[in-house]
Parts: structure tokens; sequence; C-alpha cells
């Protein structure tokens, strides 16, 4: 994390000619989406105060966004590292998949089944880091290319139908314990979040991914092997996405192919909603997880005053185009002169 | 020195093609330009002069349309003209060549020339390639090019692609051609090139503004000098009579004793154990490159641009692969094959382009002059952010970089000072060896005589430093040694009272001649 600090006066060097008056602060462009955040729940308690404030919908936009939150987190990861991958969503859908077939038609216990399920995203990750890397295929190409594949192989092995039957009572627990109403996908969202907040804010690898993103060739004769940090981020974010969509799967308790689809779209505007948000246009955890839940109560609201389901996809497409040219009308870096 | 002796401008008889009564233009509060008047005339070459801030740019942007002044005149040919718009500059005839032309590179030469303007048509509307091409080559003869107008522009050299860029500008007929820093990329003789063309073009009745970092061009080309300081004009003279030193304490405002003249003086001894050896150092391109450097010696790569400057100082970061030769650090044979390792060795390199690979735009100034050291500020896997900002207050205090603070980002700092961060940022390492690429590049004057202060400090501290500069005066000032590049290989050496521009510039010259 990278919130703004004062700066101290002290470093201030006198007798500079250009000496220009800086002060570092929240301004209001990067508050916006908090803003924004703050009407909708106005909004909507306004107009339906029994439904919408209450403590059971409170925890439900909580339950329903963590697995979209834990999805953003990996794509956040790649975003830093200044590059893009549409593969996350069906990095999803083959990782429910993959965890479905080996629970109902194999019968695997839990563990093994976790174990794969991290291990095929992190191949889906390598694929995706060597593709871009090492072949120098453009993100956009190549996580596109590595999506369709990953279609393609989800569709095989679940023979294209819903699995709704034979997991196993452990397989369910996975994704449907709780605790103080919140249920598992909160708690290993809180998890995934706080390990990358730190990785991320106070680490030299969280530094070096930054950089990469921030200018690849400065990075690189700063000693930092880029390829790797690149190679990095995927396989974060396709072991993420895999792992999202195995928490997915075991909550629902069934399995729709390509579920993960309906996810790519919301992942991409939470993210780039938060690079606006508290910061100076970059993307940071904090910023994706404010994003998400901003999205999800929206769609939540919407539903809740009536909306039809159409609603929360014109919500969602909205949010992603507005946050963007937030963006690019923000306040350049977040330096105000007086 | 000067060129046209025959249309004395200052004797007030020929009517100014050109003036600006009183032009001013603010940004906000800060007047950038604050009621400038100057005089251009026919066949005049008329120097633009000042540090990075003080104006130029602005008053250059208020002539080409791009930015209109709140208040004052532009009188063209004795009419009081107003552009609103860069199109109707160009119409009234003022040509502009800037730093770094806006070309296609992919595109050949003729449709470079042509961008803007209309091709001519032939039957059915379509293109008429072939007078197209036959009036590029025309164009290009101007200035004195000839070269096939059709090979992508990509593929010529960069002093040519300024010509190009020339004869662009010189495809409307202008009366007035203003170059701004046209010569800041190009080596010695090639700007020698270009100071032809510009020369012939003003015997033909120009009028030139010229706008350059390097008074000592300025002294070669031109005829009068203006000089702006924070926004205002200070003087406006002819350069007959001046001295470099005399218009740098103009431009900078105070006595530049200290800098100006200052040789590195007498190389160390070489008794102690060399701190860098190279022997046979070969990639595909340069071939055979032995030398050794002492401590504390300053060693100058000089050459043409293409003569492998670059790639060699890339080659000894490890930012470049080599098929052979050997590195010793310390007597340490050295396997350099990535800039970590070369950075593990204590060699570090300043790079020619800070924009391109030097800084991370998105970084505040503190984290910048820590990303290459970061495993030095580790406890337990985590930064310590308070001792990165104790060490990045410490180096940009020592350098005396004009900030803001250590929050401010690098895009806040002139050119000069983030040099002086980036420069901060490789000593903080105490690097044993410092390898710079052009370290002055596209920086003011009195931050260039800073920097040239600082790094003979630190080769008195002991460290050896590396540089390739394109200016030979640069390297007069500050080498100990010089070894002249030509081809990839090293074409001669020059030694403690040899090092002198004339004799490296005769070099060059002679080098040029053979190809």
């Amino acid at each position: 994390m990278d919130l703004p600090v004062a700066s101290a006066g002290s470093e201030e060097l006198g007798g500079g000619i250009k000496t220009v008056a800086f002060r570092r602060s929240l301004d209001l462009g990067s508050l916006m989406p908090i803003i924004f955040f703050a009407a909708l729940v106005f909004v909507f308690g306004a107009a339906e105060p029994r439904a919408f404030l209450s403590h059971d919908n409170f925890n439900s936009i909580l339950n329903d966004g963590a697995v979209l939150a834990i999805l953003g987190c990996g794509l956040t990861v790649v975003l830093i590292v200044g590059e893009f991958d549409l593969s996350i969503a069906a990095a999803a859908s083959f990782g429910g998949a993959l965890a479905a077939v080996l629970g109902t038609d194999l019968g695997w216990p839990v563990l093994p089944i976790v174990l794969a399920v991290v291990a095929s995203g992190i191949l889906i990750g390598m694929v995706n880091g060597v593709l871009i890397t090492h072949f120098e295929i453009p993100a956009l190409i190549a996580t596109i290319g590595v999506s369709s594949l990953l279609d393609g192989m989800t569709l095989w092995i679940t023979g294209n139908s819903i699995i709704f039957t034979g997991f196993s009572d452990q397989f369910l627990f996975v994704g449907s314990w709780s605790l103080w109403g919140l249920q598992a996908p909160v708690f290993y969202l809180a998890f995934v979040a706080v390990i990358l907040i730190v990785i991320l804010g106070y680490t030299k690898t969280g530094r070096h991914l930054y950089a990469t993103g921030g200018n690849r060739a400065a990075s690189r004769m700063s000693g930092i092997d880029v390829k790797r940090k690149v190679m990095l981020a995927f396989v974060v974010a396709g072991a993420l996405g895999a792992l999202a969509g195995f928490v997915y799967t075991s909550r629902q308790g069934s399995l729709t192919p390509q579920f993960g689809t309906g996810f790519l779209l919301p992942t991409f505007a939470a993210s780039f909603l938060g690079s606006v948000t508290l910061s100076q246009r970059s993307f940071h955890i904090v910023g994706t997880l404010i994003g998400v839940y901003l999205i999800e109560t929206g769609s939540v609201g919407l539903l809740i005053v009536g909306g039809p389901a159409y609603t929360q996809q014109l919500f969602a497409g909205a949010v992603l185009i507005l946050a963007t040219i937030g963006a690019r009308y923000q306040r350049p870096l977040g330096v105000r002169k007086s | 020195m000067a060129a046209l002796p025959a249309l004395a401008p200052e004797s007030g008889q020929t009517r100014p093609v050109l003036e600006l009564r009183d032009v001013t233009k603010s940004f906000g509060p800060i007047k950038v330009v604050d009621r400038v008047s100057l005089e251009l005339h026919a066949g005049e070459i008329h120097a633009l002069v000042g540090e990075n801030g003080a104006g130029k740019s602005t008053l250059i942007r208020v002539l080409a349309g791009d930015h209109i002044p709140e208040s004052g005149e532009i009188i063209l040919a004795g009419r009081a003209v107003r552009f609103a718009h860069p199109a109707q500059a160009m119409e009234a005839g003022v040509g502009f060549v800037h730093q770094v032309p806006m070309f296609v590179p992919t595109l050949s030469i003729t449709e470079n020339l042509f961008l803007g303007v209309p091709f001519a048509k032939g039957k059915a509307g379509l293109i008429d390639w072939r007078a197209a091409h036959r009036t590029a080559s025309d164009d290009l003869a101007r200035v004195g090019l000839v070269v096939d107008p059709r090979q992508r522009l990509e593929l010529l050299r960069p002093h040519e692609r300024q010509l190009v860029a020339v004869a662009r500008a010189l495809k409307r007929n202008p009366r007035i051609l203003v170059l701004d820093e046209v010569t800041a990329s190009l080596s010695e003789p090639e700007v020698r090139i270009l100071h032809e063309v510009i020369q012939r073009l003003c015997h033909g009745g120009v009028a030139i503004v010229y706008v350059s970092h390097r008074l000592e061009e300025i002294f070669r080309l031109a005829d009068r000098v203006t000089v702006l300081r924070d926004g205002r004009k200070i003087a406006t003279m002819p350069v007959e009579g001046q001295t470099q030193r005399s218009i740098a304490e103009l431009i900078v405002g105070s006595s530049l004793e200290h800098l100006f003249g200052r040789r590195s003086g007498p190389s160390p001894t070489s008794a102690s154990k060399p701190v860098l050896e190279v022997r046979g150092l070969s990639d595909g391109k340069v071939r055979d490159i032995s030398f050794s450097l002492a401590r504390g010696e300053i060693l100058g790569l000089a050459g043409l641009g293409g003569s492998g400057r670059t790639r060699l100082l890339h080659m000894l970061f490890g930012a470049r692969q080599t098929v052979g030769g050997e590195v010793a650090v310390d007597g340490v044979p050295t396997k350099l094959a990535s800039p970590a390792d070369a950075l593990r060795c204590g060699i570090a390199l300043l790079t020619e382009d800070r924009q391109e690979d030097g800084f991370v735009q998105t970084m505040p100034i503190w984290q910048n002059v820590t990303l290459p050291w970061l495993s030095r500020y580790r406890r337990n896997c985590l930064l310590k952010p308070a001792t990165e900002r104790i060490t990045a207050v410490t180096f940009t205090t020592r350098l005396a970089v004009r900030m803001p603070g250590i929050d401010a980002q690098m895009s806040q700092l002139s050119g000069g000072n983030q040099q002086k961060v980036l420069l901060g940022r490789w000593i903080s390492g105490s690097p044993r060896i410092l390898l710079l690429d052009e370290p002055t590049h596209g920086v003011d004057i009195g931050s260039k005589g800073e920097i040239h202060e600082i790094i003979r400090g630190l080769a008195s501290e002991g460290i050896g430093v590396v540089f390739a500069s394109s200016e030979l005066e640069e390297i007069e000032a500050l080498a100990h040694r010089v070894l002249l590049l030509g081809e990839g290989t090293i074409t001669g050496e020059y030694r403690g009272i040899e090092v002198s521009k004339d004799r490296i510039l005769h070099a060059l010259l002679a080098e040029r001649g053979k190809d």
C-alpha cells in the first residue's frame, strides 16, 4: 500500500529557484469512488431501508463478493506489472471444473484436490508468462488464446454438463462453513488480501513488481529480472483464479461449465475502479476490494429495488467506463500545486 | 564565428521580418514569458539561450501558434498577426524543426516529407508516386542529402533524419525557421554537417531562430544571441565580443568562476591495481576492446554516433550479451551476464535517456533512489522505508537536488535535477566503478557544471569512472584519459595534456572521411 504521506517540510532545500510549493494529500479525485460508494448506500438505503440496510444484507454482500474479490486480487497483480490477463475467468471455470470432476467422478479427497487446482492454476500462469515474456506475444492475444483453450478443456472434462450431485460433504464444507454470519470465501479472501498487501507494499518483490509495471527498461537497468516478475504475476493470477473457481464451486455445491465468464468484466471493472481510488493511478489491493464491493453493492441494491437482471450488467459496464474516464481526468498523480 | 557580416542586422537598415513586442504568457499565476521583445532580420541566425524553464520553449510555442500570448504583439513583415493555431503560423511562413522530429519511422522518406502537405495527384485523383519521389529528391537536395527517398526513414542516421526534418520545414518556403535543439543528440561531425546546411539557408535569406544548450555551437553559428532567464529577456547582443563564460553567466545569473574552464587535472597515479580490466571484449558489433581503469580515474569514450560507445557501456553493465573477452573487477575475473551481476560487482550505469530507461515515472523520488539496492534495506524480508528515506534525503542533499521533497514525482523536477537524483541513486550503492552515458544530456548549463564537479569528486574518492559523451567540451573538461571509438573498435587513445577537443575532433573527422 502506498498511501500518501504528508511531506516533511524540513526536506525542502532552501535557495532552490524553482522550489514549488507542494502538498501531497488525498485529493477529491481519488476519493470519488468512495463518495460514490457512500451515495449508493444512501440511495438504496433510503429506497429500501429494511431490506437494504439490514445486517443480513450486509453479510450477504460480503459473502457474494468474496470470490469476485479473490479474482480481482489476482488480476491486480498482473495489472501492476503492466500486463493484463483475460484468461483469469477461464482459469476460474477450469479450476472449478477440475475440482468438481476430481471430487465427484474420481472421488478424490479435498486436500489433493486443492493441490491439483493450485498446480493447474500455476501451470496456466506459466503458460501465459512464457507466451508473453519468451515468445513476446502481446498479453491481449496470449491470454485470449489461453482463455479459449481453457474453456475448451473445461467443456471436455465436464462433458459439457452441469455437475450437481456426488460431491462429498468435505468438498462442500470447504466453501460453505461460516462464522459470525460470514461464509468461508470471505475468510479466504481476507487471507489472500493481507498476504498480497504485505508482499506488494512491504517487500522487495512487491516494489520490483511495481517498478516493472512503471518502466520495464529502467527496471531492467536497476538489476531487476523483469521477465521473472511478469511470470510471477501471471502465476499468482492463474493460481488465485483456479482457487477462486474451486471455492465458488464448493460454495454453490454445483458446477455450471464456464461459469467464470460472467466474472471477467466485473473483475476488470473493480480493478480499474480501484486504481483511481485512494491512489495515484496505480493498481492496489485495497482499491480493488473497494471496487469489488462497490459493484456488488450496486448489483444487490438494484436487485432489491426491483431492477431487472440486466441492470446489473449495465451497472458494471458503466462503472468500468466511468472509472477509466475518472483515471484520465484525475489530477496528474495526485499532486497539488498551491 | 559570425557567419554573415553582409547583412549587419544591428544597423537597423532592414526592416525586421519578425518582431515580438512585450509578449507575455502565463500558466496560472506564473509568468513563463514576461514582456519579451525580439527582432529578427532576414539572413540572420539568432540564438535563443536560457536554462530549462527560462521560457525558451514557451516563447517558441507562441511563435508556432501553440500558445496564445495574453498580451503583446507579433509583427510579421510589418503586419501584426495573431496565430490561433499552428497551421496559421506555418502558412504565414514560420517553419519549425524540433529536437525530436515527428516522423513515422516505418514510412518512406517521401511519405514523411509529405506529412501534412498535399501530394501531387495524378489521373483519377490517385497519388502520383513518381512525381512525389522526384519532388522529395529535390527537397532533400536542398539540404544536401543524397539518399533514395523511397527507403524507410528509420534506415537513416540521426543527423540525416534531422536534415529530412529541415527539408520538410522548407517545403513551405518559410521566411523564418525555428530550430529547437536540433543538434542535441548528434555527434560533433554530424553537427557540422547540419551547421553547413543552416548557414546556406541563412545566406539564402531565411531568418533563423536557433535554440541550443550548447554554447560552443552558438559561437560557431549565430550572429546575435538573446538570453532568457525566468521568463524575462536579459539581453540581446551580437555574439562577437562575447565569451562562452560571459553568456553562461548571463544565463545562470551569477558568476561561474568555479565551473568554467575547469579541467580534471593530472591522472591519478596508476601504481595501484586497476579497478577494471577489460581484455578483448566483443559482441556482434563492438570488437576486441581492451583497456584498464585505475581507481579514481575518469576515462572518456569519444566517437561518432553509432561507434559503439553506448553498446560498450551496456556490455560492461551486463545489459548486452558479449561473445568473447574478459572483464576483471579489482583483479577478480567476473562474468557479467545481467545488470544484477554488474551491480553485485559494484558496477553502476547511468543510462543515456533518463525517461526511457532511467527513472520509474510512477514512483516517488525516494523509491527511485533505492530501487537497485533494495536488498540492503531489508529486515526479515520486509523493507525498511524509513531507512530508505534517510538514504534518499542524504544523497539528494549531498548532490543539491532542487526538489519539493523526496515524496515528489520525478516529473516535477527539471532535467538536471532528475539527472542528479539518478546519479544519487547509483552512488548511494557505493559502486567501485561508475559508467556514465552522456551524463549531461539535456541538462541546463548550471546543473551541467555541478554534475561535472560531482563526477570529479567521486573520482577523487577512488571510484573509477567511464563516461561516453558526444560533446567534446565535456570530454576535454572531465577526462583524464580518452579512448576514441570508431566502428566498434578503439582507434586511438589520448592521455593527460593530449586530451584536447581539437585533437579529438580532428581524429573523428578523419574517421568520417574513411567511409
